[in-house]
């Protein structure tokens, strides 16, 4: 089973980039996708948003996966695996999650994946005041991802995009970075391109 | 400008999750999504003024029986609301599921700036319903 785990700081437009990357890869070819959906509230959004899209969804919310809900994301996991025999599980996780906790958990105690991506969005319009404010965090979201998607290009001018880029750059130099608008479609193309090559 | 410049990490937000049934007030000439966008807009005001640091997410979903459901988020004051679904129609009775996520706010800080909200742009026509607490790592 592939496990793609979209992580970003609360607001960055995770759900709505998931919607697209699971519209774009079943466009290629046909598949079986499950979202596994995260969210700290006691009332899932996300998940009755993308499950009223037609999509697939499994739910661990009233928590967060990094931390109160560590000890569940495995079993889900592998419960996911022996029902629905996915072909990938598209995991969003709650936007204050630690990615690095999530990475590390699923590399010691997951068996059932073979092959693991880790999507990190920066939202354009806040990068630069929660990098101020919340770098710990932000970084923790950042560093172990090998693609970074710079969302809401449409808020911000090119120069801005790509000084956002430089600095994503310096916190995680290995991440393919990709600016994204999907209210104009902008970068959706490259990244389904770029999932596509991981993918094959 | 909805941050104030302290130092935040996870510990810092509170969630806060809650369910109100309520009928739209009629504002002449402003439809349901315009509505549900003055109201997050002045929400995120609300909040900023009672201390909020950071909004981290106020997000929810509007739902009547006889529409799709109207999925609604905003991350900052003076930023535009998002919205997703829908259409509703505009006199009748929603259920909406707020969920706010935010620095330096405590829950009933948060409760009391949506009841605010809801009162300037809804009738309630029940009591608010708490459905979350704080987050704690």
């Amino acid at each position: 089973m592939k496990l793609i785990i979209l992580t970003g700081f609360l607001g960055s437009g995770k759900t709505t980039l998931l919607l697209e990357m699971v519209r774009g890869l079943l466009a290629r070819q046909p598949a079986r996708y499950v979202v596994l959906e995260n969210e700290v509230g006691e009332v899932d959004v996300d998940g009755s948003y993308l499950s009223g899209q037609g999509l697939e969804v499994r739910e661990l919310f009233a928590g967060c996966v990094c931390c109160q809900l560590a000890g569940a994301l495995v079993p889900t996991l592998e419960e996911i695996e022996s029902s629905l025999h996915p072909d990938a599980v598209f995991m969003e996780a709650s936007g204050m999650a630690n990615a690095h906790s999530i990475v590390d958990a699923l590399d010691r105690y997951c068996r059932i994946i073979e092959k693991r991506l880790v999507v990190s969005l920066a939202d354009l319009d806040r990068l630069e005041m929660l990098l101020e404010i919340a770098r710990p965090l932000i970084t923790s979201q950042l560093e172990p991802a090998q693609v970074v998607l710079l969302t809401k290009s449409d808020l911000v001018n090119p120069n801005e995009t790509q000084k956002a880029a430089e600095r994503i750059a310096q916190i995680n130099p290995n991440a393919e970075i990709i600016g994204v608008s999907a209210l104009r479609g902008e970068g959706i193309g490259d990244l389904i391109e770029w999932m596509w090559r991981w993918w094959n | 400008m909805d941050v104030a410049m302290v130092e935040l990490d996870r510990d810092s937000l509170s969630v806060c999750s809650t369910r109100a049934d309520v009928v739209p007030k009629e504002i002449s000439g402003v439809g349901a999504e315009e509505l549900l966008r003055r109201f997050l807009e002045d929400l995120a005001v609300r909040v900023t003024e009672k201390g909020c640091a950071l909004i981290g997410h106020i997000k929810g979903r509007a739902v009547t029986p006889d529409a799709p459901p109207l999925f609604f988020s905003i991350t900052r004051v003076g930023g535009a609301a998002t919205l997703k679904g829908g259409p509703l129609p505009p006199r009748s009775n929603w259920e909406l599921i707020v969920t706010m996520i935010l620095a330096a706010l405590e829950p009933p800080a948060m409760r009391q700036a949506l009841q605010e909200s809801l009162e300037e742009f809804f009738e309630l026509t029940g009591d608010m319903e708490e459905m979350g607490h704080a987050h704690e790592h």
